[in-house]
């Protein structure tokens, strides 16, 4: 539709056949223009190159296979930054190509199926894609086809297999990382350059019976750490004009491949850079069809830094840097631009009071990675609405209070006191609960909030390439702080609650703990007082006790000392009191029917062991006697 | 806890309900039966061809409901049950008679209430961690039984832990009590022929439901109650 549109407009004859003018003409005369018409339209089409049209994922289709399904031979399936998991099937002339490599993301839907098939296609360009963690990323038969600024990283199994006899394949400009088998080529006319290859298991690898002599159409290409390969390039199936060397990516993990300055793959492959003009990068980003979007900063953080006086407003953003070499390079470096905005999130950010109206967002930023908004007008907003205080729960000198969030609110205040609640006031941040501390039990308090309001600034933060287009990166996520004098609404109603201790159920006394002082050491105090306990109700009760407790005394301060002064045996003396400790608690604790159950089963037991020991024993002699 | 069962004088301040009274009916028939398969045992040990040596050591991982003997726990805790585990290990004395050693866990969550006004508030944690010594008698005659019945009784010490918010935790250690068990073990090793079939193993596993009451106090309260149990024993050489 798109062409004959475009034929139209510029071959007006083709309206005559609509026949709205051609009834004023005689027939003969029509007959000969129209065959005039159709032959120079037929030429023009024949010479005229075909007109493409560019489908948008998912702006106008939900999926890619949606928009190759829908396109003509000739058009381009444009894809925006996302992670789509399709399994898809290239079609005859149609190109495929994401917006922005590091952010466009092919995961398979059916793990069985590589990401991408083409089956005997040609005249296909498929590039400025992360295809990662599938089992197999694109499998070619018999088609001619331009694999190109694509990543592959950590694919399972092959991130490139050819095979069949007429295909013809260009894979260029790429990076293949931590893949099992990078390429996978069963004839020669695959032609390999300006592609790093780094952390694979296996290269390039040609079938199962090497029919491909692995340096063949294989030039310009970076390798780094392949397990099959010696990067000293002492085995020779590195093809020519190789470099071998770390490519310094700037962040593996988060998928950004863009070369840091100092790599050995900048400007060392064959052709021009589409990005600067210059001799092209080896990888993703060098060549004819690299995407040149910087990759975007991640979240900066925002810090209040108004010092100066009332109502002199600063934020100070810090950002991490971009380390992409067209933007942190210590000859030609790039810049960044700080985007600001009061009280709206997202895009645009066009705010205009930094510098007391002089510097609108964006401002550049030359170098660094930080930068305070000066002399920011945070205009008094509206006042918030009004909080709903729901409870107000008395704990020992203390009051939990939870709330209802107001309308507009940045932050909250409690009021409390004991005749008003204009008493006190506490500013608690933007929760809606808060445990007022430090009250006095038995006493009755009034508690009120009321929901203030501060100007808030959205900030992010874009990175700009040093190149002449100055190609700028998405927006970094966004961060967003508070400054400016607070507005404070109407207080909630009052709630009134009493501090007071609290009685658990049941009522238990603190006794300190037995068993936890014995396994882990400390608070022997316990230990100590049931001995002591022992001692007074067993022991200083009768004439032997007395005795005992008489020569312990004796004898006892020396053993301490000696222990105190060899606290090492402290450890060792504890374990052996503790089964008196053990007898003493049972004594001090238990019934008196208890304690007779108790002796008794124990008596049972011993005389058991002993009828079973001699048991065994006369077993023993007997079978003696047998022999 | 109501039940037509009549206990003992001794035991007047564990109340009734049919749970005590079955644990008490399995002491009794526990008790009746134990010189029998004492007899059994020694019969077997003196006929060597036919002599049945269980393993000596078990150990349990159990877990269940705890329903304390606390009339208010509903009140304060939402419901009058809570969840309850515990790890016990035993050695075996003789075929049917067992001595253990069992360390249990209960956590609740649920309000105190005001000292000055009586009014529930405040946020309390109760933690018991009840430590038994007990004995057991074990009907466990041969190698191949698929079914254990086994009932014992034993003392108890609980270890107790309140958190009340904004206030000093409260813990200690209960006096000691005492204990009663009673429950049925499903022989797992029986129910895979492979293994039924290797008489000599030395290793045994069991499937079983456990039902205990125990008594502890503390000042006068007690932190016992019913306890219900599923749990799994691991017996070996």
């Amino acid at each position: 539709m798109t062409r004959v549109r475009f034929i139209a407009k510029i071959f007006p004859t083709i309206n005559h056949m609509s026949g709205r003018r051609v009834r004023k003409s005689n027939f003969a005369g029509s007959v000969r223009l129209h065959v005039v018409s159709i032959a120079k339209l037929l030429l023009l089409m024949a010479s005229l190159p075909a007109f493409s049209a560019t489908l948008n994922v998912p702006a106008s289709y939900p999926t890619i296979q949606a928009a190759i399904d829908a396109a003509s031979s000739g058009d381009v399936v444009e894809v925006d930054t996302g992670t789509y998991q399709e399994n898809i099937v290239l079609r005859d002339g149609i190109d495929v190509r994401g917006i922005e490599a590091a952010r466009t993301f092919l995961v398979a839907r059916d793990d069985t199926l590589p990401v991408v098939q083409a089956n005997s296609i040609n005249n296909v360009l498929f590039g400025n894609f992360t295809i990662n963690g599938s089992t197999n990323g694109v499998t070619i038969l018999n088609s001619g086809i331009t694999l190109t600024s694509n990543i592959f990283d950590s694919v399972l199994g092959t991130a490139i297999s050819v095979t069949g006899f007429l295909s013809n394949v260009e894979i260029l400009n790429n990076v293949f990382r931590g893949n099992y088998i990078a390429i996978s080529r069963f004839i020669p006319t695959v032609s390999i350059t300006n592609n790093i290859f780094t952390e694979n298991t296996f290269t390039i690898i040609s079938d199962t019976d090497q029919t491909v002599d692995p340096n063949f159409n294989v030039s310009y290409n970076c390798f780094h750490n392949n397990n099959d390969l010696d990067v000293n390039g002492s085995d020779g199936a590195l093809g020519t004009s190789f470099q071998t060397g770390d490519p310094l990516f700037v962040d593996v993990t988060n998928n950004d491949f863009h070369l840091q300055q100092n790599s050995i793959c900048i400007d060392a492959g064959t052709g021009v850079d589409v990005i600067d003009d210059t001799v092209a990068d080896i990888g993703a980003y060098g060549g004819d069809y690299a995407d040149a979007i910087p990759f975007p900063v991640s979240e900066p953080t925002a810090t209040d830094s108004s010092t100066s006086g009332p109502d002199v407003f600063n934020i100070t953003l810090d950002w991490q840097a971009n380390l992409a070499y067209l933007v942190t390079n210590t000859v030609t470096p790039g810049s960044y631009k700080v985007w600001y905005q009061r009280n709206q999130s997202g895009p645009p950010y066009n705010g205009t009071d930094a510098g007391n109206g002089t510097l609108p967002s964006p401002v550049t930023v030359a170098s660094g990675t930080s930068y305070t908004l000066m002399d920011l007008q945070p205009d008094a907003t509206a006042a918030p609405g009004v909080p709903v205080l729901v409870s107000a729960a008395p704990q020992n000198q203390s009051v939990v209070l939870q709330w209802n969030i107001a309308s507009g609110a940045t932050g909250y205040r409690v009021h409390y006191g004991v005749g008003a609640v204009t008493e006190n006031s506490i500013d608690v941040g933007d929760a809606t609960g808060y445990t007022v501390t430090g009250l006095e039990n038995g006493t009755s308090y009034v508690f009120a909030v009321g929901a203030i309001a501060r100007a808030v600034y959205y900030l992010a933060v874009t990175a700009v390439d040093s190149t002449a287009d100055k190609n700028e990166s998405d927006y970094s996520p966004a961060t967003a702080i508070s400054i400016g004098n607070p507005v404070e609404g109407m207080l909630s109603s009052e709630l009134a609650a009493t501090p007071d201790e609290v009685a658990p159920y049941p009522d238990l006394p603190d006794k300190g703990c037995f068993i936890a002082t014995a396994a882990f050491g400390a608070d022997w105090i316990a230990e100590v007082k049931v001995l002591r306990d022992f001692r007074d109700q067993y022991l200083l009760t009768n004439a032997p006790g007395r005795l005992f407790v008489s020569w312990y005394y004796r004898h006892g301060p020396v053993a301490a000392k000696y222990l105190n002064q060899n606290a090492e045996l402290k450890p060792l003396v504890r374990t052996l009191l503790w089964p008196l400790v053990v007898m003493a608690a049972f004594m001090l604790d238990a019934s008196m029917a208890l304690k007779v159950w108790v002796v008794t089963l124990t008596l049972i037991l011993i005389l058991m062991l002993i009828g079973r020991h001699r048991s065994k024993l006369g077993l023993s002699r007997g079978e003696g006697d047998a022999l | 806890m109501s039940s037509n069962c009549r206990y003992p004088q001794v035991l007047e301040d564990l109340r009734v309900s049919g749970l005590r009274c079955f644990l008490c009916c399995s002491m009794v028939v526990a008790s009746v039966m134990a010189p029998v398969w004492a007899a059994d045992d020694t019969n077997q040990t003196q006929s060597e061809s036919t002599s049945y040596v269980a393993p000596r050591w078990a150990l349990e991982l159990k877990g269940g409901q705890y329903q304390p003997d606390l009339e208010l726990y509903d009140t304060f805790y939402g419901d009058d049950k809570n969840s309850y585990w515990a790890i016990a290990s035993a050695y075996r004395l003789t075929n049917w008679l067992e001595l253990g050693a069992e360390l249990a866990y209960s956590n609740d969550e649920g309000t105190g209430m005001f000292a000055a006004n009586g009014n529930l508030g405040g946020r309390v944690d109760y933690t018991l961690m009840p430590l038994q010594l007990f004995l057991n008698v074990r009907y466990d005659a041969s190698p191949d039984q698929l079914f254990v019945p086994y009932a014992g009784i034993g003392i108890v010490s609980a270890w107790y832990q309140q958190k009340i918010d904004q206030q000093p935790n409260r813990e200690g250690r209960s006096d000691i009590g005492g204990s009663a068990r009673a429950g049925i073990q499903l022989q797992l090793t029986q129910l895979d022929p492979s293994v039924a079939r290797n008489k000599s193993s030395k290793f045994k596993t069991y499937v079983f439901l456990e039902a205990q009451v125990f008594s502890t106090r503390v000042d006068g309260i007690d932190l016992g109650g019913e306890i219900y149990l599923l749990g799994l024993r691991f017996e070996y050489e």
